[in-house]
């Protein structure tokens, strides 16, 4: 898990503040504290790198036009990700990528030939877990959101927060582990355990 | 808890009490296998923890965003004091036109624009048909609500003047800078660009004076019309109070409709926003960065809860008339009572619909066919007894606007005559809402019944056909 803890803070608020009277720098602060989660988000939920770079801009410069426009951020990274997730979902909804799959599907999926670390095969296989998983996996694990957080952010309750993480993964070892299997093979130089 | 659930229970932190973790500790030392799980499940982390390293930015979207702030200020500061902020960018809760909502569900683009067009006849219909008004333009003068048609007509104020804002005036609008946006918007708009046509021809049937203005300029936000004290419609609607924001009159050149005003005289100074559709966005994103909440509230009906109690008069139509038999009626009347459960919606994974768990009381026409001792074959129709019923209702929506909600109303359950069962029954229908007031719904529509049970050795299907009116309480 990534050791990322976000924290709230008074100093979002008063850049924003700054940002909607027009100073670039102030934005560029937040922009910077903030970029990195929201274009990742974009990425592992979209599977796409040009729907994410799209969605991505459209939150960063609609957040500046509602700074200048006078809106007050309470929670920069709430608003941030709430957008960035809205936008998500209309546009996995319009491609039609919302339907669940099936544990079966997982059980069927045969490592790409293309992908060419493990790296790619991970985002590959977060992209064929459904997109609720993919999400809470995401917060939780890549973006350091709490239960609780992310409980609050999707609308929904612990207990399915926690496991919407735990099926997540569950699915990832299920695709992924034959290729880890064989990382770890590789890496010991042993045939078994 | 599976062996697999406790693993990532403890890598997640959630294991606290060491006589546990002790345990599954041990567990681990003692089983390959369980060591393999284990073990996987820490390189699947450090695979995570590795990826999301590896994911930055482009930069060619960083310096985009840089660029747009730029068209943002520019925007900022071209708008004239006073004058409502431009929002045609839509806002994080973005809230299509309900029709195009409707479309994206039927999955395409086409879908969407048919669905937009639907909506609209239907407020047209119901626009016409309400008491008291004589059509569109008298219901958007009279009522006292600022929008009139929901993504295409403002009103300004409370009489004389109705503009129509172009589509697009959004399309373009400097402001829009993704491919994704604009792809969404130009179905939406194509959509309401068929139905302002629409309107116009409406209107001009009618023997309403309307006037088409369009565009040869870059789009404009907001619009302003003077009383001309005197002048004529036509005239009055060519002098703009500042001339940057009114369009000019038709240069031939272009074919699109960017304007529709109807204009009597002696109107009172107005100003309207023109992209009337999304104005209220900036409100809802500001409820979202003030409390961080889910904008899934907005997206409810205006004036109900999740839950509602109701109760349904059903109207049975179809009940074929019974000759011979004494007091049988054609049409009857029976309650139904529903419980229903609201879900899903605009940011959630699910459409809007409503659940309901309702129970009653019904007959149905039974067809029965006999063919006896080679006689030909008759068909007897008969009314069944009445039968208690118990269904499930999933009610996904079709369309919604504020106060009116339409949905298809699918449902199965099981038919009773005195506590022993008869067989299962199915119902498939639609019904319309409508919210007058707050937690307050009356509901009208219409649904076919069939009910399978069993003659002798043969299963009957019987049916009937129901109209209901009902009202429904929302907490």
């Amino acid at each position: 898990m990534l050791a990322t803890v976000h924290h709230v803070t008074n100093d979002d608020q008063l850049l924003a503040q700054r940002a909607g009277e027009g100073d670039h720098a102030a934005f560029g602060t937040l922009f910077e504290r903030h970029k990195g989660h929201i274009y990742r988000y974009c990425r592992l939920m979209l599977g796409d790198d040009d729907a994410a770079a799209d969605i991505y801009q459209e939150v960063f410069i609609n957040f500046y036009r509602a700074c200048r426009t006078g809106q007050v951020m309470h929670n920069v990274r709430g608003y941030l990700i709430t957008a960035a997730r809205s936008r998500c979902l209309n546009s996995l909804r319009s491609s039609q990528r919302l339907s669940t799959l099936e544990d079966d599907e997982l059980i069927s999926y045969s490592p790409d030939e293309t992908a060419s670390d493990t790296r790619d095969h991970l985002q590959k296989a977060l992209g064929m877990i459904p997109p609720q998983y993919r999400e809470a996996l995401v917060l939780f694990e890549l973006e350091g959101y709490s239960y609780d957080e992310i409980s609050k952010q999707c609308d929904i309750s612990l207990g399915v927060v926690k496991n919407r993480i735990y099926r997540a993964k569950q699915a990832l070892q299920k695709i992924l582990g034959p290729i880890l299997r064989e990382q770890r093979f590789d890496e010991s130089g042993e045939n078994e355990y | 808890m599976t062996l697999h659930e406790e693993i990532t229970a403890l890598l997640q932190g959630d294991v606290t009490d060491p006589e546990r973790v002790a345990e599954l500790m041990h567990v681990l030392a003692v089983s390959p296998e369980k060591q393999s799980i284990f073990i996987e499940q820490i390189q699947l982390t450090r695979a995570l923890t590795s990826l999301a390293g590896s994911i930055t930015p482009p930069r060619r979207a960083d310096h985009a965003i840089w660029q747009g702030l730029a068209a943002v200020d520019a925007a900022i500061a071209g708008t004239p004091q006073g004058a409502p902020v431009n929002a045609s960018e839509p806002e994080p809760a973005e809230k299509p036109a309900a029709g195009a909502r409707l479309g994206a569900r039927f999955g395409t683009r086409g879908g969407a624009a048919v669905a937009s067009l639907l909506l609209m006849g239907l407020l047209f219909g119901v626009a016409y048909m309400l008491p008291g008004g004589t059509g569109i333009g008298e219901r958007t003068n009279s009522a006292g609500s600022e929008r009139a048609l929901p993504g295409m007509v403002r009103r300004a104020t409370a009489a004389d003047e109705v503009m129509l804002a172009s589509a697009f005036m959004a399309a373009e609008s400097p402001q829009l800078h993704s491919l994704t946006d604009l792809r969404s918007q130009l179905a939406d708009l194509n959509a309401r660009y068929q139905a302002q046509t629409h309107l116009v021809e409406a209107l001009r049937s009618r023997g309403e004076r309307v006037r088409v203005v369009y565009r040869d300029r870059p789009a404009v936000d907001r619009v302003d019309l003077q009383d001309a004290g005197g002048n004529g419609p036509q005239d009055r609607a060519m002098q703009p109070a500042a001339p940057k924001q009114l369009e000019s009159e038709p240069q031939g050149q272009s074919q699109a409709p960017v304007a529709i005003a109807r204009v009597e005289p002696r109107a009172p100074v107005t100003s309207m926003r023109s992209n009337a559709g999304i104005s209220e966005q900036p409100e809802t994103a500001r409820r979202i960065a003030m409390n961080g909440s889910s904008p899934l509230d907005e997206d409810l009906p205006a004036a109900s809860g999740p839950w509602q109690v109701g109760v349904r008069d059903q109207f049975r139509l179809s009940l074929p008339r019974v000759y011979g038999l004494a007091g049988n009626r054609t049409i009857l009347f029976d309650k139904e009572l529903l419980v229903s459960y609201h879900f899903g919606g605009e940011n959630s994974l699910l459409s809007a619909m409503r659940l309901s768990l309702a129970a009653g009381e019904t007959q149905f026409a039974q067809i029965f066919h006999t063919n006896v001792g080679g006689q030909p074959s008759d068909s007897i129709v008969m009314q069944s007894p009445s039968l208690q019923y118990a269904r499930l209702l999933l009610a996904p929506e079709l369309v919604r606007t504020k106060s009116v909600t339409g949905a298809l109303e699918i449902g199965a359950g099981l038919a009773t005559s005195q506590l022993k069962p008869v067989g299962p029954m199915a119902s498939f229908g639609v019904n319309l809402e409508y919210r007058p007031i707050d937690r307050f719904s009356i509901n009208v529509g219409t649904s076919a019944w069939m009910l399978w049970s069993q003659h002798l050795t043969s299963t009957v299907v019987s049916t009937n056909l129901n109209g209901h009116l009902g009202f429904a309480v929302g907490f």
